[in-house]
């Protein structure tokens, strides 16, 4: 099972290098890219330094294949990365990223929708909000 | 048969664990663990919450069904 996590914050390197490795797939035609970032939200007036992630890991990583092998058979992909954070990522860093490839914007367009919403809803991943004066809250997607 | 459980966010935050074995007697009877980890921890009641059993969303223990694990999730928080 392929480990979808990496420690820490997903850095803008990593990103780039990754959409460098497509030049030499010449039969792609579109790329989408989602990239998740962690919000400064106003939690009663005080504000959100970072997001600690935590997971289910084992569960989380098959989770992850579950949606990939879906989502490769609902759309025309070439291919199709993802990862998340795990730990402590800051206001303003990446959390996640997910790139899907294939010949033809649409596919791409339709695809990015559905794995970013079947990730939010079906993956054991939980999170808490730190504040600057060490307080913190449970994070829920809505 | 004494199986692993784990808790995981606000859940282990709120029961003041991560990780313990608990044993379950299957042997005659299905056991519906929403129901006996309610009774065990009554602050879950007022908490929303997903069981996993062997990683499987799913409430019921089966009669005669032998896991070794279960997971107490609260809501997803990804992306």
């Amino acid at each position: 099972m392929k480990n979808c996590f990496r420690e820490g914050s997903i850095a803008s390197d990593f990103i780039a290098t990754s959409i460098a490795h497509h030049q030499v797939k010449t039969n792609i035609g579109a790329h989408q890219i989602f990239l998740g970032q962690v919000r400064a939200d106003q939690v009663d007036e005080k504000e959100v330094r970072a997001i600690e992630y935590s997971a289910h890991e084992e569960m989380a990583n098959k989770a992850f294949h579950v949606i990939r092998e879906g989502t490769f058979e609902k759309f025309d992909l070439t291919c199709m990365h993802i990862y998340h954070s795990i730990g402590e990522v800051k206001a303003g860093e990446i959390c996640l990223f997910v790139f899907v490839s294939s010949k033809h914007r649409k596919e791409v367009q339709r695809a990015i929708e559905f794995v970013v919403e079947a990730i939010k809803e079906k993956v054991p991943i939980f999170g808490k909000e730190l504040f600057e004066d060490g307080s913190y809250v449970h994070k829920v997607n809505t | 048969m004494i199986v692993d459980v784990h808790y995981f966010g606000m859940i282990s935050d709120r029961l003041g664990r991560s990780t313990e074995q608990h044993t379950f007697d299957n042997s005659s009877k299905e056991i519906n663990l929403r129901s006996y980890f309610e009774h065990r921890f009554p602050e879950l009641k007022e908490m929303s919450f997903k069981i996993a059993i062997n990683q499987e969303l799913r409430d019921v223990l089966y009669s005669k069904e032998s896991i070794h694990e279960i997971a107490l999730l609260p809501p997803f928080a990804g992306g």
